[in-house]
C-alpha cells in the first residue's frame, strides 16, 4: 500500500520499489576520485623505488580503478531502491554487502535534507533519517532536489499520524 | 527571570563544583607554588589566596544565578552567570533519574539529583547538585510517570523541610533482588576489576611523591636483607612478593567493591525500578519499567564456571559514559546466579513471561567463523613469516638489535621453517578452538514480546530487548555471508545500550526475523 507523496515524485515500480535518480552515479564516481589519488601516488613511488616495470603496476591498477569507478557504481545504483510503505520506509542497497533497512514512521525523530556541492550542481539531494537508535542515522541519496522537501513533508506527516495513532494507546517512540 | 524558581542548597557553592573544575582550579595555584618555591616573601601564598577568593566569588555567583522549578509537567532549569542557559524537560520524556549521595552529602542530609532524557549528549540532561534530601526525594517522586502525567503533584521547592523525607510509602514496594556482601565480593573477584587492582597498587608509590625513590631503595634493601638473612633463594622472594601483591590486590578489589556496591538492592516501586547501592556514599537509579530498552546478561568463563553472571539494564538515558567509569556502571547488577536470571528478567521486562527458546544458528555459521579467523590469521602471518625467513638468511641486516636467544635460534638451520611452522600450527589450532566457542555461543530467539540474541567467544552476552521499544531493523549480508546462505539482522535499540545483533543466521530465517521485527517496531506489538 503506497501513497504517492507528491505529484512531482514518479510513481514506484510494480513492486512498490523506487529507484534513485540515475545522476547520483556521477556523484558517487566523482567522490571516488580523491580516494584514488593516495594509492596512485603510493604506487608511483613503488615503481620508482623498485625494479618492477611501470606497466606491470599501472595496467592492473587502471583496470581495477576503471571497474570500481565504472560498472561497480552503475551496479550500486541498480541495487539501490527505496519504498514508502504505510508503516515504514524501507531502503535496499549494496553490491558486495547487501543491506535492507526498515525504519518505521513511528520511530523517526528527525529528517534532514542534505545537498553537497556536487549534488547541487546536479540538482540532487539526500535525506537523512534519524531515530533514537544509537546506531546512527540512515541516508537516502539521489532524490531530485525539487522533490526532497516533499518527501520529507510526507515522511513527517506519516510520522505524526503514527504518533497520534499509537500515542492514543499510551505508546511512546522511545 | 531569576526570581522564578528555587536555588540549589547553599552547600552547593562548595559541593557543586564538578571534579574537572577542581582539577583545573588547582593547576594555577600548584604552578604558582612550584614557581615560587625559591622566593620566601609570601607573595605566592597571597596569589594562591587571591585565586581561591576569586573562585569562591564565581561559585557564589553561579549558585545565586541557578534556578529550578517543576510545575508537575515540566522541569525548568536556568543557569549561568554571563551566558544564561535555560532548559525545559518534560517529565513525560524522562528516561532515568539518579539520586547520588556521596558520603559528605549523606552526612549533611543532602543529595544530588540527575535527570536523563533520550538525548545523545554525553552528560546528564539536568544535574541538580546539591539539594536538601527532602527536596530531592520530593522532586524524584513527582517526576515518576504516573504522578507526572496527571500533573497533580507540582513541587513547590522548599515546602518540604529537610526533616522526614517523604519516602514513597503510599506506593507499593517490592524487593526484586538483594545482593549479600559475599555476592558483591564474589562479583569483584571474578570480574575485570581484579586486573585494575594491581595497576592501582603499582601506582601507589607514585603517591609518595619525591619520597618514592627512597621507598624503592628501602624496599630493595629490605628484600636484600631478607634474601641474605633468611638465606632464601632469589626466586623465592619474588614469588612471595608476587603472592603478597596478589593477596593485596584481591583485598583492595573486594573492599572497593563492597564500599561501592554493598547493600545492592533492586526495588520495584509502582511502575519504576529503583537500583540502590553503596555502603558509605549511596546511589539510587530510578528507571521507569516502560523505559527499559535492552537488558544484557554477560558472563566471562570464570563466572560461567561458577554459574553466575552480571546484568546490565539500559534505558535510553543519554549518558552511558557521561560521568566516567561510575556513569557506565550505574544500572549494573554485579552478580546474579544463572538460576535467578529468568525471574529477574521477568521483573525487568514485565511483558515477558519467560525467555523464548533460543535457536542455534546453521552450521554454515561455524564454517564462516572458522574461515574468518583463519583469514585474519593469514593477514599477519604471511608478512611475519616472510620477515622471519629474510631474517634467517641475513641476521646482520636486522634493523633492530636482536636479543641473544633469537640470534641463537637463527643460527640453527632448521629454524628457517620450523619456527613459522610451529607458530602456524599453534595459532591455527587456537583460532579453530575459538571459532568453535564463537559458534557455540551464537543463538537467537523471538516471541511476541522480546527478541533475544546471544554472542561471544569466551565471555558470552545475551541481549534481551522488548519488541515494543525497537526503533527499526537492518538486514545485512556481505558477499562472504551470502555465499554461505547467511545474514545478520540488527534490531535497533534506542540509547547507549546498543543494538541487538542476531549474527550469522540462515538467510531465510533472517528475512522472516526482519519482517517480524519491522512489524513490531512500526507499532504492531505491545498495544494495550
Amino acid at each position: 500500500m503506497d501513497i504517492a507523496p507528491s505529484p512531482t515524485l514518479p510513481p514506484p515500480g510494480a513492486d512498490g520499489e523506487r529507484p534513485l535518480e540515475r545522476r547520483v552515479v556521477i556523484v558517487w564516481r566523482l567522490a571516488l576520485v580523491p580516494a584514488l589519488v593516495g594509492p596512485a601516488v603510493a604506487l608511483a613511488v613503488l615503481v620508482r623505488l623498485t625494479a618492477v616495470p611501470a606497466w606491470a603496476v599501472a595496467l592492473p591498477t587502471a583496470l581495477v580503478a576503471t571497474l570500481v569507478i565504472g560498472p561497480l557504481q552503475s551496479l550500486r545504483w541498480r541495487r539501490w531502491s527505496w519504498s514508502l510503505g504505510a508503516r515504514a520506509v524501507e531502503l535496499r542497497s549494496g553490491v558486495l554487502t547487501r543491506r535492507h533497512v526498515v525504519l518505521p514512521h513511528f520511530r523517526v525523530q528527525q529528517i534532514d535534507v542534505l545537498e553537497g556541492p556536487l549534488e547541487r550542481l546536479l540538482g540532487l539531494a539526500t535525506l537523512r533519517l534519524t531515530t533514537a537508535s544509537a546506531s546512527g542515522s540512515v541516508e537516502l541519496p539521489g532524490l531530485p532536489a525539487g522533490v526532497a522537501p516533499a518527501v520529507r513533508s510526507e515522511l513527517l506527516a506519516r510520522a505524526a499520524l503514527a504518533n497520534e495513532e499509537l500515542g492514543r494507546d499510551g505508546r511512546d517512540a522511545v | 527571570m531569576p526570581s522564578d524558581g528555587a536555588r540549589l542548597h547553599p552547600a552547593s557553592i562548595l559541593l557543586g563544583i564538578p571534579l574537572v573544575q577542581i582539577v583545573r582550579a588547582l593547576v594555577v595555584p600548584a604552578l604558582a607554588v612550584l614557581a615560587g618555591r625559591g622566593g620566601a616573601d609570601g607573595r605566592t601564598e597571597l596569589l594562591v589566596l587571591g585565586v581561591l577568593a576569586l573562585a569562591l566569588v564565581v561559585r557564589v555567583l553561579a549558585w545565586s544565578r541557578f534556578r529550578w522549578s517543576f510545575d508537575g509537567e515540566v522541569l525548568r532549569v536556568e543557569q549561568g552567570v554571563l551566558s544564561r542557559r535555560r532548559r525545559v524537560v518534560a517529565a513525560a520524556r524522562v528516561q532515568q533519574v539518579e539520586l547520588d549521595r556521596p558520603l559528605v552529602q549523606r552526612m549533611l542530609r543532602l543529595a544530588t539529583l540527575r535527570i536523563e532524557t533520550a538525548g545523545s549528549d554525553a552528560g546528564p540532561e539536568v544535574e541538580l547538585r546539591v539539594l536538601g534530601l527532602g527536596e530531592a526525594l520530593a522532586l524524584r517522586t513527582a517526576l515518576q510517570p504516573d504522578e507526572a502525567r496527571d500533573g497533580a503533584h507540582a513541587v513547590a521547592p522548599r515546602d518540604v523541610q529537610d526533616g522526614e523525607p517523604p519516602v514513597e510509602q503510599a506506593v507499593e514496594q517490592d524487593v526484586v533482588l538483594r545482593l549479600s556482601a559475599g555476592r558483591v565480593a564474589l562479583a569483584s573477584v571474578t570480574g575485570a576489576q581484579l586486573l585494575v587492582a594491581p595497576a592501582l597498587l603499582a601506582g601507589l608509590p607514585q603517591l609518595a611523591g619525591d619520597r618514592s625513590d627512597e621507598l624503592f631503595d628501602a624496599a630493595a634493601d629490605w628484600l636484600g636483607d631478607v634474601a641474605a638473612g633468611a638465606a632464601l633463594p632469589g626466586p623465592g622472594v619474588w614469588l612471595a612478593g608476587a603472592g603478597l601483591l596478589l593477596i593485596a590486590s584481591l583485598v583492595t578489589t573486594v573492599v572497593v567493591a563492597i564500599v561501592r556496591d554493598g547493600g545492592f538492592t533492586i526495588v520495584r516501586v509502582g511502575e519504576d525500578l529503583v537500583l540502590r547501592r553503596g555502603l558509605l556514599g549511596t546511589r539510587e537509579s530510578t528507571v521507569p519499567l516502560r523505559r527499559v530498552q535492552v537488558v544484557r546478561v554477560t558472563a566471562n568463563p570464570l563466572r560461567r564456571a561458577l554459574g553466575v553472571a552480571s546484568l546490565r539494564i539500559h534505558s535510553a538515558g543519554g549518558s552511558a559514559g557521561g560521568t566516567g567509569a561510575s556513569g557506565e556502571r550505574r544500572a549494573v547488577v554485579p552478580l546474579v546466579a544463572d538460576t535467578e536470571v529468568a525471574d529477574l528478567l521477568a521483573d525487568l521486562l514485565p511483558d515477558l513471561a519467560e525467555l523464548p527458546v533460543l535457536a542455534q544458528h546453521p552450521p554454515a555459521a561455524a564454517r564462516r567463523a572458522m574461515w574468518r579467523r583463519l583469514r585474519g590469521l593469514a593477514v599477519w602471518f604471511a608478512p611475519a613469516s616472510a620477515g622471519w625467513v629474510l631474517l634467517s638468511l641475513a641476521p646482520d641486516a636486522s634493523p633492530v638489535p636482536l636479543p641473544a636467544p633469537v640470534r641463537d635460534l637463527l643460527a640453527l638451520d632448521a629454524a628457517v621453517w620450523a619456527v613459522p611452522l610451529g607458530v602456524a600450527l599453534v595459532s591455527v589450532a587456537l583460532q579453530l578452538l575459538l571459532a568453535r566457542f564463537e559458534y557455540a555461543a551464537l543463538a537467537h530467539g523471538l516471541d511476541a514480546r522480546v527478541v533475544v540474541a546471544r554472542r561471544g567467544v569466551l565471555a558470552r552476552t545475551t541481549s534481551v530487548a522488548p519488541l515494543a521499544r525497537l526503533q527499526g531493523t537492518t538486514l545485512r549480508a556481505s558477499w562472504f555471508q551470502a555465499r554461505r546462505g547467511l545474514a545478520t539482522v540488527r534490531a535497533h535499540v534506542a540509547g547507549p545500550g546498543g543494538d541487538v545483533v542476531v549474527f550469522d543466521v540462515g538467510a531465510d530465517v533472517a528475512a522472516v526475523l526482519q519482517q517480524r521485527l519491522a512489524d513490531a517496531a512500526a507499532g504492531g506489538v505491545g498495544r494495550r
